[in-house]
């Protein structure tokens, strides 16, 4: 899974968020590290949609802004899980090898 | 449609866009402006270069996430079926410049099977090869776009679509529905004769367009010429032109006027056939055996040409085997497919209708799941 794509889900993780929204709580989540670009953002988001692990929720215009609301799905939602013990294995399997090493 | 937002600013979004498959484009469009306008800082009258960079660069990743392999493709552009989850793709395909695509398609084609010619080192085989390549390359670029009509509802038709869907261009079917008023009065016959107009007018008009340039290329280049590219019996190659048949400035400036006094005529005299052969009180274009003798003949024409019994027809010839005399074949047996249809389908004079988009546009890629 790609950083991007892995930080997208995370975002939608705690609730549904609408473009900008998750952008920022991608930067949020990556400590300022992560800036996603809007075509990145959005061309991100079609692959999840079309992998079914993202969907659109609703729609509305705020000052005259289009917004439209995502949240993840249950695939989307195991597809997070299984990444994040993939990560925590691995951050678990290198912490003791650093450990032994020092 | 964004509050606050630099006109130009949009303009510009759009534009880029623009890198973005049309499907996405009318989904997503709105939104992301909206998320623009929240991202950059107020009075901005065009996007950074950094924002543009990444709308192309996720716009092409989006294109060939979604387009079809290699393989596939050219499957569908000869005319096969697509899988379910290419059908955004293929209404896309189908609109815009759908007729120059195919028509590419086809050019490349000639290329790939001519140009590997160019390296044989017998230069009468050389030359032949490519000589005929060009004749082909020549016509194909009059045929092929006309073509690409068929092509486009033959596909539309596989794939059980709408065939009106996104169509237009002189060359458009439209399927009356049925018990109406036009159907109730319209005999299947005329029905035909106004397919047989449309043949006679296509075949007519590949004829006169493309054999200018092949009497041209006769003229100025006579090593390209039909010359050095004549298959008689006996032998491969055989000068037999010496410029009697169309040599002259003259000549080909007339043949220059008489093209162009034809396309500036050629809509409304086939408006007028087409009407005629419609029109319940009118006559009907002859029918029964008539395009299969037409392509006989043009066939004919073209064996004396080839067969070098009249070798001042040779050009013209070479122009009817490879386009007239199949587009003539292929529209005479339209025709008659046409006849024994109880489904009333008419051929309409150029008609330019709009692109209707397809009835969902919850996403694109969730339209065919």
């Amino acid at each position: 899974m790609r950083e991007a794509t892995y930080l997208i889900l995370t975002a939608l993780a705690a609730g549904e968020r609408h473009g900008y929204g998750i952008l920022r709580e991608v930067e949020e989540i990556s400590d300022g590290r992560v800036h996603l670009g809007t075509g990145t953002l959005y061309g991100a988001l079609e692959r999840l949609q079309h992998d079914g692990l993202v969907e659109a929720t609703r729609e509305e215009i705020v000052d005259g802004r289009a917004r439209r609301y995502y949240r993840l799905t249950g695939a989307g939602l195991r597809a997070l899980r299984d990444e994040v013990e993939r990560l925590a294995a691995n951050v678990a399997a290198a912490r003791l090898r650093l450990g032994g090493a020092s | 449609m964004t509050a606050g937002r630099d006109p130009r600013y949009e303009r510009w979004v759009r534009f880029w866009l623009r890198a973005f498959p049309k499907r996405y484009r009318a989904v997503h469009t709105e939104e992301i402006l909206g998320t623009l306008a929240d991202v950059e800082p107020p009075g901005v009258t065009r996007p950074g270069a950094a924002t543009a960079v990444d709308l192309v660069r996720a716009g092409w990743a989006e294109r060939l996430r979604s387009r079809p392999p290699l393989w596939r493709w050219c499957w569908y552009r000869l005319g096969g079926k697509l899988p379910p989850q290419y059908r955004a793709w293929l209404l896309d395909d189908l609109q815009g410049w759908y007729r120059l695509r195919y028509t590419l398609f086809i050019e490349a084609l000639y290329g790939a099977i001519f140009l590997p010619y160019a390296t044989e080192p017998d230069p009468m085989v050389r030359r032949s090869v490519l000589g005929i390549g060009l004749v082909l390359a020549v016509v194909g670029l009059v045929t092929a776009p006309i073509g690409a009509g068929f092509q486009r509802r033959r596909i539309l038709r596989r794939h059980a679509l709408d065939e009106s869907f996104g169509q237009r261009g002189p060359f458009t079917l439209t399927t009356l529905p049925t018990g109406s008023a036009a159907t109730a009065w319209m005999p299947v016959k005329r029905v035909a004769g106004a397919a047989r107009a449309t043949a006679l007018f296509i075949a007519v008009g590949t004829a006169l367009v493309a054999s200018f340039p092949i009497n041209v290329i006769t003229f100025f280049a006579p090593n390209l010429g039909p010359e050095t590219i004549s298959i008689g019996p006996d032998t491969l190659v055989r000068t037999t032109l010496d410029h009697q048949w169309g040599t002259g400035v003259g000549a080909i400036a007339l043949a220059a006027a008489i093209l162009l006094v034809t396309a500036a005529l050629a809509p409304r005299w086939w408006r007028t056939m087409h009407d005629r052969a419609l029109a319940p009180q009118s006559t009907v274009l002859p029918t029964g055996a008539m395009p299969l003798l037409a392509a006989f003949g043009i066939m004919a024409w073209a064996a004396a040409g080839f067969f070098q019994l009249v070798p001042q027809i040779f050009p013209t010839s070479l122009l009817a085997v490879s386009g007239a005399g199949p587009a003539v074949l292929y529209l005479g047996l339209r025709a008659y497919a046409l006849e024994r249809r109880t489904g009333c389908q008419v051929p309409t004079p150029f008609t330019w209708r709009r692109a209707v988009p397809p009835a969902s546009f919850a996403s694109p890629s969730q339209r065919d799941d």
